[in-house]
């Protein structure tokens, strides 16, 4: 497991983070305001750890990874990447022709193997073209990095001739992880990378990930809504909820010990092989809308342990520490009643 | 002794299309008894939507096409061939929506975005039983609210759009059982849910099969899905039933290879254990497999396996298991 509390200097920190999108109403639209679909959101990921962001839909989490590659501008808040030569960016900041040369250090692995794959081009020009666009041009060392790669990902370099649609969709997805890999990535951010496949392929995948994430020495933001697939993969998990980091831990204690109703509910909710009977507090009420939160801590609706006070302030996320196996662990949660409900 | 709602008997069906043939079902044969609860788990392609949507004839035909067997629906203690029946006539109208009743995946593509909910909840209601239009609106806000529709008087005059996905999954299912069906299938009625929602939906599909006693069928790629909500199970591989039991034996003692395979690649949160991924990939539904279906993925894969298709036997306690292995 990752330490993530001293030593270490972080590859990536993303600093109160913001992705306001305004609704202009429309002919048809009778809604105008704004969406605060990132509000203030704040981690750290360090070298070779893969930190995972879960939440229920809507929640934001897909947002925050585009907005860390850039895939959408964001309205406010830091991305400092620290580069392979040492460099500390704010990808915030920068133009994207300014990024241009760290791209090939930033990858990312899409959902839907389907659609992220151009039908028009063979595998080979696949892997080859983020190559290309970094500045490669000697066909020979293009060939071969992208022989090595389909290997690394348990495809054969015969594979490499044909096209997309020759392929299932668990290989599509290993073709999608080469293509993220090859220009030798130090950060990927992964979205939703196993939920479209079969759950027979979806465990070939995972292992494929841990496996490379080792011997590249790779740090992952892994997005997902499974949270039986992120604490498989994760040393550190960064709960979401309406907009915001609602916990933070490392996986073993946030799974075994959460310090937030909401975790809390969320793992409850989950089924379990060995269960037999249908459980009775589940979750009630729906995720609200992002366009109009409710007031003070937007879970004080659904929250079973709500008191006056979480109508109208919100929570900050603190820190708490806790003790695995003697060592002490850093963790964060953003409730105001953590101490009474958890004992902490 | 059980009595027999709903019988396939050796089906097998196949798909013709531009791209070639399917063999979509194999050797089909299950029984559904009145007040069960079946769930039917596989990955995609295994024919377990195709199962579900058989008995009330909601395949193309004749793209559609069942080459062996028959479907044995029983009404009012009379056996009812379903597939001697016309697509779209009379008698199948009348099972069709009264008494083996369906809800689906996605309930956007399913509801209709020009209705209301009330319009589309009573044309149903009307259509099978005696009720006036005063008389099937009341009983469709009843259902609406026995689904825990919240405002289920508002929610009767909105239209589907303007719902969220939970709040969609709840009008199909107040849809699916009001009138009342001796049958529900519910094919992957949560997979498009957040899980806190999914586990209010299955709470609510549980409730209402037990206080309408009337058997379910629940469908799904997901063994952690059936494993509260279900007495019964049939695993499903292309095409094929492989093992079929009481919960607790296919859960606790899986005899085939998939599905003891399938339960040790799903990560899960309350084990540590590492994941043991199945090997390779599902073969392309278009590519003809002699033997076991599954032997190219299998560990215990012998000469036999390649060459004949494993019988469906049954072991003790009614557990039945389609593997020469076991």
């Amino acid at each position: 497991m990752m330490d993530n509390s001293t030593n270490t200097a972080p590859l990536v920190e993303v600093e109160a983070l913001q992705m306001h999108f305004s609704m202009k109403g429309g002919a048809f639209s009778r809604r105008k305001g704004v969406i605060k679909a990132v509000d203030g959101v704040n981690f750290k990921i360090y070298p070779n750890e893969t930190f995972g962001l879960v939440g229920e839909s809507g929640c934001g989490k897909t947002t925050v990874g585009r907005a860390i590659l850039k895939a959408i501008q964001p309205t406010a808040g830091k991305v400092i990447y620290h580069s392979k030569k040492g460099e500390k960016i704010d990808f915030v900041t920068m133009s994207n022709k300014e990024l241009r040369p760290y791209r090939q250090e930033v990858q990312m692995i899409f959902q839907d193997p389907y659609s992220s794959l151009s039908p028009r081009m063979t595998v080979q020009e696949i892997l080859e073209e983020p190559l290309r666009l970094a500045g490669h041009t000697d066909k020979k060392y293009l060939y071969d990095q992208a022989v090595d790669m389909i290997q690394q990902v348990g495809l054969r370099s015969s594979h490499l001739m044909r096209y997309p649609h020759a392929f299932s969709g668990g290989q599509r997805q290993r073709i999608g992880i080469a293509r993220a890999l090859i220009t030798r990535p130090r950060f990927i951010v992964a979205d939703e990378a196993v939920s479209a496949l079969d759950v027979s392929v979806q465990a070939q995948i995972l292992e494929i990930l841990a496996e490379l994430k080792d011997k590249l020495d790779l740090s992952f933001l892994f997005i997902s809504h499974d949270l039986s697939v992120v604490k498989y993969l994760c040393d550190r998990v960064g709960v979401m909820y309406l907009g915001r980091i609602v916990e933070v831990a490392p996986t073993e204690s946030l799974f075994s010990n959460p310090l937030h109703p909401y975790t809390e509910a969320l793992m409850h909710a989950i089924p379990d092989i060995n269960e037999r009977e249908i459980r009775g507090d589940i979750l009630a009420g729906e995720i609200p809308d992002a366009a109009n939160p409710p007031s003070g801590c937007a879970f004080h609706n659904r929250c079973k342990y709500a008191k006056d006070k979480c109508k109208t302030d919100v929570p900050a996320l603190r820190e708490f520490t806790d003790t695995i196996e003697g060592q002490p662990i850093l963790r964060q949660s953003a409730c105001h009643f953590v101490e009474e409900i958890y004992n902490k | 002794m059980r009595k027999k709602l709903l019988e396939y008997r050796n089906i097998a069906a196949q798909f013709n299309t531009i791209e070639g043939q399917t063999n979509t079902l194999n050797d089909i044969d299950l029984t559904i008894y009145e007040g069960m609860s079946l769930g039917i788990v596989g990955e995609s392609g295994c024919g377990k939507s195709v199962t579900a949507r058989l008995p009330i004839r909601l395949l193309p035909e004749p793209m559609f096409k069942v080459t062996n067997g028959d479907v044995i629906y029983h009404h009012n203690g009379e056996p009812f061939e379903v597939l001697k029946a016309k697509q779209n006539g009379k008698e199948i109208n009348k099972i069709r929506g009264k008494e083996i009743s369906m809800i689906f995946q996605e309930p956007m593509s399913s509801l209709s975005p020009i209705h209301t909910v009330g319009s589309q909840m009573i044309e149903l209601i009307m259509q099978h039983t005696d009720m006036d239009k005063t008389e099937a609106k009341e009983h469709a806000i009843h259902m609406l609210e026995r689904a825990r529709v919240p405002r289920a008087r508002d929610v009767y005059d909105d239209y589907t759009f303007q719902l969220s996905g939970g709040m969609r999954q709840r009008v199909m299912i107040a849809m699916g059982v009001s009138c009342s069906p001796r049958l529900l299938f519910a094919d992957e009625p949560t997979t498009a849910l957040d899980v806190t929602i999914q586990a209010q939906i299955l709470g609510l599909i549980k409730d209402i099969q037990r206080e309408q006693n009337m058997a379910l069928v629940l469908i799904t790629h997901d063994l952690a899905v059936v494993a509260n909500m279900v007495e019964e199970i049939a695993v499903f591989y292309l095409g094929y039933i492989v093992e079929q039991g009481t919960t607790d034996q296919i859960l606790k003692s899986p005899k085939h290879p998939y599905t003891k395979a399938l339960i040790a690649s799903i990560p899960t949160l309350h084990t540590n254990e590492s994941l043991k991924p199945i090997k390779g990939s599902i073969p392309d539904p278009y590519s003809k497999i002699t033997g076991c279906p599954f032997w190219m993925r299998c560990d215990k894969v012998t000469a036999k396996c390649r060459e004949e298709v494993p019988p469906f036997v049954t072991h003790e306690n009614e557990h039945k298991v389609r593997c020469f292995e076991a």
